[in-house]
């Protein structure tokens, strides 16, 4: 999947950017506005949408929307909005995020709902509304999915995030070599630990109704986001990821990780995958 | 390693294909059963097979419908005790390009082979906990959760996702000593590509009569090579043998061997020096 295929300017291009407006999403921005492209920052953040567009207004064209990747409507309506003012997007940024870890027996549907919504289904809503578009102009274009070194193999992150950021590895595995021939490039990004308030931002939009947690398990709560967030402002910085992700759409490159964080797991993990398969058997 | 017999098993798309072959193997092995299906017909063609063998409840259910599963939980657990063995099996394959992928269609594949999976664990996961019994879990995945090829990204999306939450699930139902299985299953003789196709809404994708017929070749094609492989049953004695020895991985094949190592070894080579 590594085989570049066709490049993709990025120059003159128009850009969407889910969760646009702070971390890695900001980051990219920063990267395509310098390289040329127009800007659609959508987020659920609206002061860090009018900062965004204070900053890079300077140097590329900028429209925001506030925007629940959840919410097909809203997107929808923002794809028209942004199109009609910056022109046909032509690179997409699956980026919205939202991370979190409860114990097994205590998850609920309103958890389920709120992250693989918004981590699996914000993808899918910005396949949906976009990836017709750039078929049928028949212009090429580039889609960035952000996954997660937990989407390739399971970490400390919980389940919820795992099985969503799995199955965004895995669409975008198979969507990559099918939209390959219509010059549609994909690249998923894999971040190991990058500093932005991801943890904490996501903690205070945690729906906790339902989720019974003792007093003491709130305090671990609350220190594992401050331990957490700690540990992710001493990480890789968030402008070098963008430029990472810059670079990979460039060369149409496939994978893109911020560190070697996860070599070693999916290295145990392929081998117990293959150690575990059936011995070979006589032909049938 | 758990003991079965004498335990409960809930399993979903339990009445057709790999979902039965479950069945048949855990009837055997002394499991009582509570089996469900979209599928009211073959339920009751299973119900009667199986009964000679094992007590079993029979069950319509839309995974995708979350008071209904309560509901059937519940009503199986009343009639024979407590669940402590889930598979979650039920799933639809639906292998449409990207570009032509409606909500509707989304929202089918992904409701039935990732939120119905999701049901199961929120609907059964906390009263195993409580029970402290212990138990297993086995998710029914794909050779296509493994690495892409072939299956669409619609399954890809969902049996990746599942992949994802049995290796997470698992690590984190150690201690209540629920084990965790993922069912990753090449090519099985069973109906999934006829059954999907019978069930997937339609939505707006207009094919010309060429197109269906193209699509329905290929499907004949795809139907006709899955009924020359592994019989459903063999995957169930596989399944029951994992259970046993408390294994994350059920392959059914090795299929899939040479598409791990290439993707691991792409993966490996993306690392930044």
């Amino acid at each position: 999947m590594g085989d570049s295929i066709q490049m993709t300017d990025v120059q003159g291009r128009v850009a969407f950017i889910t969760g646009g407006g702070n971390g890695i999403g900001l980051g990219m921005a920063r990267a395509f506005a310098r390289a040329g492209a127009s800007l659609a920052l959508s987020d659920i953040d609206d002061e860090a949408l009018a900062r965004a567009k204070a900053e890079l207004g300077a140097i590329a064209p900028v429209e925001t929307f506030r925007l629940d990747v959840r919410d097909r409507d809203a997107y929808a309506a923002a794809a028209d909005a942004a199109e009609a003012r910056l022109g046909p997007v032509s690179l997409l940024f699956n980026n919205a995020g939202v991370s979190g870890a409860f114990p097994a027996d205590r998850l609920t549907y309103e958890l389920w709902d709120w992250s693989i919504g918004t981590n699996l289904g914000g993808v899918i809503n910005g396949i949906r509304t976009f990836l017709p578009r750039i078929m049928e102009r028949g212009e090429g274009g580039h889609i960035v999915n952000t996954a997660s070194g937990a989407g390739l193999a399971a970490t400390g992150s919980g389940v919820l995030y795992c099985t969503a950021k799995f199955g965004v590895v895995g669409l975008s595995e198979s969507m990559g070599p099918e939209l390959a021939a219509s010059g549609v490039g994909v690249t998923l990004l894999c971040p190991g630990p990058v500093a932005t308030d991801i943890v904490q931002r996501s903690a205070d939009a945690t729906p906790l109704a339902g989720l019974s947690l003792s007093a003491e398990e709130q305090q671990q709560r609350a220190e594992r986001v401050t331990m957490m967030t700690a540990a992710l402002k001493a990480s890789a910085d968030a402008d070098e990821v963008g430029d990472l992700v810059l670079k990979a759409v460039l060369e149409n490159r496939f994978y893109v990780h911020t560190d070697r964080m996860m070599e070693e797991r999916i290295a145990a993990r392929t081998q117990a995958l293959l150690d575990a398969m059936p011995a070979l058997e006589p032909a049938r | 390693m758990i003991d079965v017999a004498g335990r409960t098993a809930f399993i979903t798309g339990g009445a057709n294909g790999i979902g039965l072959g479950i069945a048949r193997a855990l009837a055997g092995a002394g499991v009582k059963l509570a089996i469900t299906d979209r599928d009211a017909e073959a339920l009751a063609r299973a119900k009667a097979e199986l009964e000679k063998t094992a007590v079993v409840e029979a069950y319509e259910l839309d995974v995708r419908d979350r008071a209904a599963f309560a509901a059937v939980a519940d009503a199986a657990e009343d009639r024979l005790g407590p669940v402590t063995l889930l598979f979650n099996n039920a799933g639809v394959i639906v292998t449409e390009a990207p570009a032509k992928l409606s909500y509707e269609l989304w929202d089918f594949a992904i409701g039935i082979n990732l939120h119905g999976v999701i049901n199961g664990i929120q609907t059964f996961v906390p009263r195993m906990i409580a029970r402290g019994e212990g138990g297993h879990i086995v998710n029914t995945a794909s050779g296509s959760g493994l690495a892409a090829g072939g299956s669409g990204t619609l399954y890809s999306t969902a049996k990746f996702a599942v992949v994802g939450m049995s290796e997470s699930l698992r690590t984190e139902l150690a201690s209540a000593r629920i084990g965790v299985s993922v069912l990753c299953p090449g090519p099985v003789a069973t109906g999934i590509v006829h059954r999907s196709m019978e069930d997937a809404p339609s939505g707006s994708v207009v094919l010309s009569p060429e197109q269906e017929q193209k699509r329905w070749k290929l499907r004949e094609a795809i139907n006709r090579a899955l009924q020359e492989s592994k019989s459903p049953d063999e995957v169930g004695e596989m399944v029951l043998r994992a259970i046993h020895e408390n294994m994350l991985y059920i392959h059914t094949d090795r299929t899939m061997e040479a598409a791990i190592i290439a993707r691991t070894a792409a993966l490996l080579d993306a690392m930044p020096d």
